[in-house]
């Protein structure tokens, strides 16, 4: 292996790459699959009923509701644009609060409260919003209870909501795009336009061209992988134990790549490989989203010995002295690729006639 | 002396001939591509699976178990008066319901519950103090827990003879726009656009990719020696790509029950909407590059075009710009006429947005890719 030829080449890799549609898809992925995963398990799945309040005075119940966790509250100028956004279903309810109302509502003058509620909003969250307003008014009044509600937590700590469960799939694509089917697709692309070939007739060897490849796959594993966890805010109580975490990961990602890229003959079959033995590579995802199957097969999975001490690190606050045996069986795993790469280059050699 | 290229100006009619053996070839060309038989038949699967699992009513009322001993008459009120968004179940015995919640270790089938103390209506009504035992799973959300609080409080208060002191409007004038408690239209009916749409958008990668080989191998240049004239090709890739695209359409909306209300409107729409995006197959088409080049390209148009699919999802009014995207009409012809069973004259004003658009992309589409055709 020549250093100084595998950082030429690593340049002109890098040089070319932002120039490949694949390279911005790669990098752009994280970003685009973060927000449908926000949008569809976030917004979509369990929305926050929305309340608009119009106060025309400076009602103690519009700041005393502006406070009220897990419902979103709008204001809005005037009865009318509330009463459309209310009728459209751009909120589920509003209220109007006219100058004076508190004074009224203390002084027991029965003051009126205008309440709307969309026709197309949830009875669920029609009964939480009146609910609350309800109480909401209560306090304003002043009015004091002889009830007391003893509110008692069961069962035990909170489940991790399902877009957290999805994060080792979001980084494992990112790794996989980025890290292994960008320099995968690189090594498959010069062999088909067969300048691969005339790369190896200069003093170049086929294992500067696979170093700079891998090189290339992890730097953008890292980037992609650095990017999603940062737009899920998932980093962590440790950030240094993550990016530790991360530069193994990527180490995988990148060797995985080489392999596919070795073995496969043409783009066809780089995308077959893709499709069937990706398997290897996200299987222990879906026992983070199912959390009620056998852990232990999840143990199969090389990837798994990554995923692990991310999540945990991630979601559970577990520091890098935790993450550290799980770090030292993924580098194993990285090791044991080695040979098998070294197979399939000399595959590729023979297949080249090199 | 014309060029192949010029002799297509001179004829206004392709040659049906010609442009069946290209269709033919086309359709081989299709299914010899593993890639896309492959996505096409496992997106089909997807989609339709998709489409059932999901849940087919949408819930609208919270769970709540109840445990009290002498509100029968108050409760009974309460619950036959209709308490919007909330489903009581009573149990005798508190302890029956703490198995219901999971408070003694077991998985409990409900997430809150309420047990009122044995002789609440008494102290209440006498004034002295009393606690409401409220169970809440670790799970439910904040606003839901202040919501059942102030329900407990409401109640006793309306017990004790004490109501809201506010004047409301009357229940008319409450409830804005058509009324859908009870009647919501559920996810997976709000999917069936997007179902419909995607499957359409599949079919432009697909035709894409049939006219960039062309160009990009420089097939259809030796192909312009021959007989073939400009119009037959172009003719014969905007009837594949159209049929293609309406046919697989049609098919999955069969399967995901899209035809049930509003067939003929739907089906029309969807004869524009596959219109539509061969008009965007063509253009990316005209691209002539390479698989992944023409797919990249072709995701270009796709996101841009999903927007109105996905706005469909979410409540509320759609924003004009989204109103202006090409898809918006006949995502909004779909939605209508499948969940809410719109007739002709409402779905008019979509159906001429759609075919506009449909006319504009396509007579974009065919100049694009003729004018790339002239230069090979």
């Amino acid at each position: 292996m020549n250093l100084r030829l595998i950082l030429r080449l690593l340049k002109r890799d890098l040089d070319l790459g932002p120039r490949s549609p694949f390279v911005i898809f790669a990098v752009t992925f994280p970003l685009v699959m973060t927000l449908v995963i926000q949008l569809v398990f976030g917004s979509l799945l369990d929305p926050e009923p929305r309340f608009g309040i119009v106060d025309h005075g400076s009602s103690q119940i519009a700041s005393a509701a502006r406070e009220v966790s897990g419902i979103s509250v709008t204001d809005v100028d005037t009865d009318a644009e509330l009463k459309q956004l209310v009728a459209d279903h751009d909120l589920d309810a509003g209220i109007v609060l006219h100058d004076g109302f508190d004074e009224e509502l203390q002084a027991g003058d029965l003051p009126f409260l205008g309440l709307y509620i969309a026709g197309e909003s949830l009875a669920s969250d029609r009964m939480i919003l009146t609910e609350i307003v309800t109480d909401l008014i209560r306090d304003a009044a002043g009015e004091s209870s002889d009830l007391d509600v003893e509110l008692i937590a069961v069962g035990d700590e909170p489940s991790v909501p399902i877009e957290t469960r999805l994060l080792p799939f979001l980084v494992l694509y990112a790794l996989l795009i980025a890290g292994a089917a960008v320099p995968a697709l690189s090594i498959v692309q010069e062999r088909e336009k067969r300048t691969l070939n005339a790369l190896l007739i200069t003093p170049v060897r086929v294992s500067d061209v696979l170093v700079s490849r891998g090189i290339m796959g992890y730097l953008l594993a890292m980037i992609a992988a650095i990017f999603t966890l940062a737009l899920n805010g998932a980093f962590g109580e440790h950030p240094w134990a993550m990016t530790l975490i991360l530069a193994v990961a990527a180490v995988m990602a990148a060797e995985w790549g080489l392999l596919m890229g070795v073995l496969a003959s043409d783009t066809n079959a780089l995308f077959t490989m893709l499709k069937t033995m990706n398997i290897f590579f996200f299987g222990p995802a879906i026992f983070f989203l199912f959390p009620n199957l056998p852990e232990w097969i999840a143990h199969i999975f090389p990837t798994y010995y990554f995923l692990r001490p991310m999540f945990d690190v991630a979601v559970h606050g577990a520091s890098l002295n935790d993450a550290l045996p799980w770090l030292a069986a993924a580098l194993g795993f990285c090791l044991l690729f080695v040979p098998v790469i070294g197979f399939g280059t000399n595959r590729m050699r023979r297949a080249l006639a090199v | 002396m014309t060029t192949p290229g010029e002799r297509s100006t001179l004829s206004f009619l392709p040659r049906w001939s010609i442009v069946w053996a290209i269709m033919r070839k086309d359709l081989a060309a299709y299914t010899r591509d593993r890639f896309y038989v492959l996505v096409t038949i496992l997106a089909l699967v997807v989609y339709v699976v998709l489409y059932w699992v999901l849940p087919s009513e949408v819930n609208e009322s919270i769970e709540v178990g109840v445990h009290h001993s002498d509100l029968d008459s108050a409760f009974e009120q309460v619950t036959s008066s209709g308490t919007e968004g909330i489903e009581f179940t009573e149990f005798a015995s508190e302890e029956e319901l703490l198995s219901a919640i999971g408070a003694n270790g077991e998985d409990g089938s409900l997430a809150i519950a309420i047990s009122f103390p044995p002789d609440f209506v008494t102290q209440i009504a006498g004034g002295k103090d009393t606690t409401v035992k409220l169970y809440v799973d670790q799970d439910v959300p904040d606003e839901v827990r202040r919501a059942i609080s102030g329900f407990v409080r409401e109640f006793s208060l309306a017990i004790a003879g004490d109501p809201l002191p506010v004047t409301l409007p009357s229940e008319e004038e409450i409830i804005l726009g058509v009324d859908r408690a009870g009647e919501q239209v559920s996810l997976r009916e709000k999917l069936r656009p997007m179902i419909a749409f995607l499957v359409l958008m599949m079919e432009t990668l697909a035709l894409g990719s049939l006219v960039a080989v062309e160009l990009h191998s420089r097939t259809l240049g030796a192909l312009l020696v021959t007989p073939l004239r400009v119009l037959d090709f172009l003719t014969a890739k905007a009837l594949f790509g159209t049929l293609l695209a309406l046919s697989q359409a049609v098919f999955i909306l069969l399967l995901v029950n899209g035809f049930a209300s509003g067939a003929a409107p739907i089906f029309v729409a969807l004869v524009l909407g596959a219109l539509l995006v061969t008009g965007f197959g063509l253009i990316s088409g005209s691209t002539g590059r390479d698989f992944l080049g023409m797919m990249l390209f072709g995701l270009l148009f796709m996101i841009p075009l999903a927007v109105p699919a996905v706005a469909v999802l979410f409540p509320g009014s759609t924003s004009l710009w989204v109103k202006i995207i090409p898809s918006y009409g006949l995502v909004e012809i779909i939605f209508r006429a499948s969940s809410y069973q719109a007739g002709w004259r409402e779905l008019m004003p979509f159906m001429a947005m759609l075919l506009g658009w449909c006319l504009a992309i396509f007579g974009v589409g065919l100049y694009i890719l003729t004018r790339r055709v002239r230069t090979l």
